[in-house]
């Protein structure tokens, strides 16, 4: 009876609707700015996002629209388009045949290994600059094939493909080799062998401006089939800017990609390198300054919590100024340890792991040692006197009073340190972004070429970050989720059995 | 309790023992100093960098006489322009975070302190937990946030590069971690303190502005001071939306294989004062706060 009137008074006090009065804006803000993105993310996950489909801009699409809506009407100015094309034609044509010359000559004296002599290369030098302008031209009429009002210039890609294939192959590797030679490098005779892959690459681009050449003929005979071409690969350009849901493709090439499996791997093993190491650390400082023998003790437990003071940006960068190869103090105090070699985060995979355990176990001691000191001071005086008194000696003491007191905070602190460590992404990023470099091997999967040291987190940041892979990036996180909610659950079973 | 153990040793064993013992002190002292210079040493190595001259990585102690020390680097960070534009794009966002902060998270903290509702200890279940895996979590959540942004963006509300969007994102990552830590400050408050004024007939308002906000002063300023640290030290947000605070700007230049150290040591030096100095004022709190999560197990 009393009870049921105190929680009367109490529900009077304080009214249900005033509490969630006071709770909406924080929950507001936590549901909207961290639960909501992540929602958002799961479904992500399932799609092909990347920084082109994931927000593109309406004019793009729109304009990519119009240009679809825009080549349907072509029929209409068929013959317009039919001449457009025919000048091109005529003018691939001229230089086509002009380039076949000067290769059927230039081959056959290649084919007798003779050489060629500069003055013949300089006769036919004006003849080269203008198959590359006629070239060029061409393609300028392609591009401009349907006077259509668009940003995005309408190409079919079988002509387009060839053109820009040609141009390439024929600036690179026929026009300015020629050019050399009949400049100053040679100032006799041309070799055989010199003027070999010139020859093999005017062969190629005359390949090319053949296929072009085709396709353009087409746009006469085939009008149907070319601009069911352009449709295509407008249709194309548009699928890349739309978000498509994917399934589980994502997940299933995560699981394929060595780089993500070596970053799983990398993970675990930090987690089981790197929490030992920052423990026992962490412990053994607690212990040692706990002893009432330490004149100032306080002084220094007070400066040992010094990496708690200082933002990561300046620590860990600063650890990072210290590990520079060949420059760095640490990394030199570590040189005579690595035989006929620098110690090197940047070239050596194992090198920069080493260093991110040093860092983190200097990250986290604080936290163990703050735990362990404040167990140690939970325990009671007598309890040690009382065995001093005893005749027990300090490892006696040490072992059967003072460890079964601190064995369960310190258990507690290990695992939140675990789940740190789990989770380590700040300092990888900042000592070399996880690097280095380097085709990643694992069994039974095709290598590739990746960051060596990507922790988790940071495999999904540098995916999202540096890659634009939004979908995929999302996926790993959800592989990560899994993981965590593992190591949650482990927390929870832990905490319980203490409780008991 | 030492000295008096000590005392009786002295009686019991004579002067010998007293050497011993002074020396084992001395001797532990020493090991104790030496393993705080070691743990510090990454500290110093800062300090140093950024005082010498020229822009060199010093690994031995003649390098100080040789190269010898100045405060150019720190006046060439004071005159850069882009420093100090970040500075108070910094000073804006982190502000705006203490006040958001302060205005968002004690009345929620007080409601799960003395109210009781429906799925109010799911919900303090699910905070406890995001607070633990907060980190993972909250990187993800960055990048799913930037999604998200880049889509409302591209709808026309202009949020990257947007420093006033920055205070309520940190807000909100913060919002597990601290509405513990002030729900169980007023934990610690006799609830007699507010029931009384109920019970005498006060209003709402008379009973929050004269009853609860005085009494939640230290409350609100360790929240402020955390909502401060969190603001003015994050950089992987601010980066991602193109907002360039000083840890930004920091982070900006701190990659790539030869920077000018100095000068990246002078600004980082800067950018960290406040929190050091905002650390050893409130050195108690910040440890209790940081070990929460295994004292509460």
């Amino acid at each position: 009876m009393k009870r049921g009137k105190n929680r009367e008074k109490l529900l009077q006090l304080y009214p249900k609707k005033i509490a969630l009065l006071l709770i909406i804006p924080s929950l507001a803000i936590y549901l909207f700015f961290m639960i909501w993105p992540i929602v958002f993310s799961v479904y992500i996950a399932f799609t092909d996002a990347t920084s082109l489909n994931i927000a593109p801009s309406p004019e793009k699409l729109q304009d990519l629209r119009n240009a679809r809506v825009c080549v349907m009407q072509a029929y209409e100015s068929k013959e317009i388009i039919g001449a457009r094309a025919h000048e091109a034609y005529v003018r691939l044509k001229s230089a086509r045949d002009r380039l076949y010359q000067i290769y059927l000559e230039l081959k056959s004296r290649v084919d007798k290994n003779e050489s060629v002599d500069v003055e013949y290369i300089q006769s036919i030098l004006d003849d080269i600059n203008e198959a590359e302008e006629n070239i060029s031209i061409a393609k300028e009429y392609i591009k401009g094939l349907f006077q259509c009002n668009t940003t995005y210039t309408i190409l079919d890609p079988h002509i387009a493909d060839n053109l820009s294939s040609a141009l390439d192959a024929y600036g690179y590797y026929v026009k300015s080799p020629l050019q050399q030679m009949a400049l100053s490098l040679f100032t006799e005779n041309v070799s055989p062998a010199d003027i070999a892959p010139v020859v093999e690459a005017l062969n190629n681009t005359i390949e090319k401006l053949d296929l072009a050449l085709i396709s353009i003929e087409d746009v006469g005979t085939d009008f149907d089939g070319f601009v069911h071409r352009v449709l295509n690969e407008i249709d194309r350009e548009l699928y890349r800017l739309e978000l498509h849901f994917v399934g589980l493709k994502n997940l299933y090439e995560l699981l394929h990609d060595a780089r993500f499996i070596y970053s799983i791997y990398k993970t675990l093993l930090f987690v089981v390198t790197s929490v030992p190491l920052k423990v026992t650390v962490g412990v053994l400082l607690a212990f040692f300054f706990s002893s009432p023998m330490i004149y100032g003790r306080k002084i220094w437990r007070a400066l040992l919590l010094t990496p708690w003071a200082i933002p990561v940006l300046l620590s860990v960068t600063t650890w990072r100024i210290l590990f520079i190869p060949e420059r760095g103090p640490l990394a030199k105090a570590f040189d005579p340890f690595v035989p006929g070699g620098h110690f090197s985060i940047f070239a050596d995979e194992w090198h920069a792991f080493i260093v991110y355990n040093i860092v983190e176990m200097w990250l986290a001691y604080p936290f163990i040692m703050t735990v362990t000191m404040g167990a140690i001071a939970g325990i009671p005086k007598e309890l040690i006197e009382a065995a001093y008194i005893d005749g027990a000696g300090i490892w006696l003491r040490f072992r059967k009073i003072m460890l079964p007191q601190v064995i369960r905070p310190i258990l507690f602190a290990t695992v939140l340190t675990t789940g740190a460590s789990l989770q380590a992404f700040m300092v990888p990023l900042l000592i070399n972004s996880g690097g280095p470099q380097g085709m990643i091997h694992v069994p039974g999967l095709p290598p590739e070429l990746g960051n060596k040291n990507e922790f988790m987190v940071l495999f999904g940041y540098n995916r999202a970050y540096f890659d634009n892979e939004y979908g995929y990036a999302a996926a790993s996180y959800l592989v990560l989720v899994v993981f965590l909610a593992i190591y949650i659950f482990v927390w929870l079973k832990i905490t319980r059995m203490g409780k008991r | 309790m030492s000295k008096v153990r000590g005392g009786m040793e002295i009686f019991r064993h004579g002067l010998g023992f007293l050497l011993v013992y002074y020396g084992v002190r001395i001797i532990l002292t020493v090991i104790g100093l030496l393993i705080v210079s070691m743990m510090l040493y990454p500290v110093a190595f800062a300090v140093l960098t950024s005082l010498i001259r020229g822009q060199v990585i010093i690994t031995r102690f003649e390098d100080l006489q040789k190269y010898g020390l100045t405060l150019d680097h720190y006046l060439s960070v004071v005159t850069d322009e882009e420093f100090r534009s970040a500075l108070i794009t910094s000073i804006i966002v982190s502000i705006l975070t203490i006040i958001v902060a302060v205005l968002v998270i004690t009345p929620a903290a007080y409601a799960f302190s003395r109210f009781r509702f429906w799925g109010k200890d799911t919900l303090l279940f699910t905070y406890l937990v995001l607070s633990q895996v907060g980190s993972g979590f909250g990187v993800a959540a960055v990048i799913a946030l930037y999604v998200f942004l880049l889509k409302l963006d591209a709808m026309g509300i202009p949020l990257l590069g947007n420093p006033f969007i920055l205070p309520l994102i940190y807000v909100a990552g913060a919002v597990p971690f601290q509405t513990w830590l002030m729900k169980s400050f007023f934990d610690g408050l006799p609830r007699e303190l507010d029931e009384a004024a109920f019970i005498d007939g006060a209003s709402w308002g008379q009973i929050v502005f004269k009853v609860i906000l005085p009494s939640s002063k230290p409350a609100m300023i360790v929240i402020a001071m955390f909502a401060f640290m969190n603001a003015w030290g994050e950089f992987i947000i601010a980066s991602f939306l193109r907002v360039k605070t000083l840890a930004a700007y920091l982070y900006e230049t701190a990659t790539g294989l030869s920077i000018a150290w100095a000068d990246f040591a002078a600004r980082t030096i800067l950018f960290a004062i406040p929190i050091v100095i905002l650390y050893a004022i409130a050195q108690r709190y910040i440890g209790e706060a940081m070990t929460y999560g295994a004292s509460k197990g």
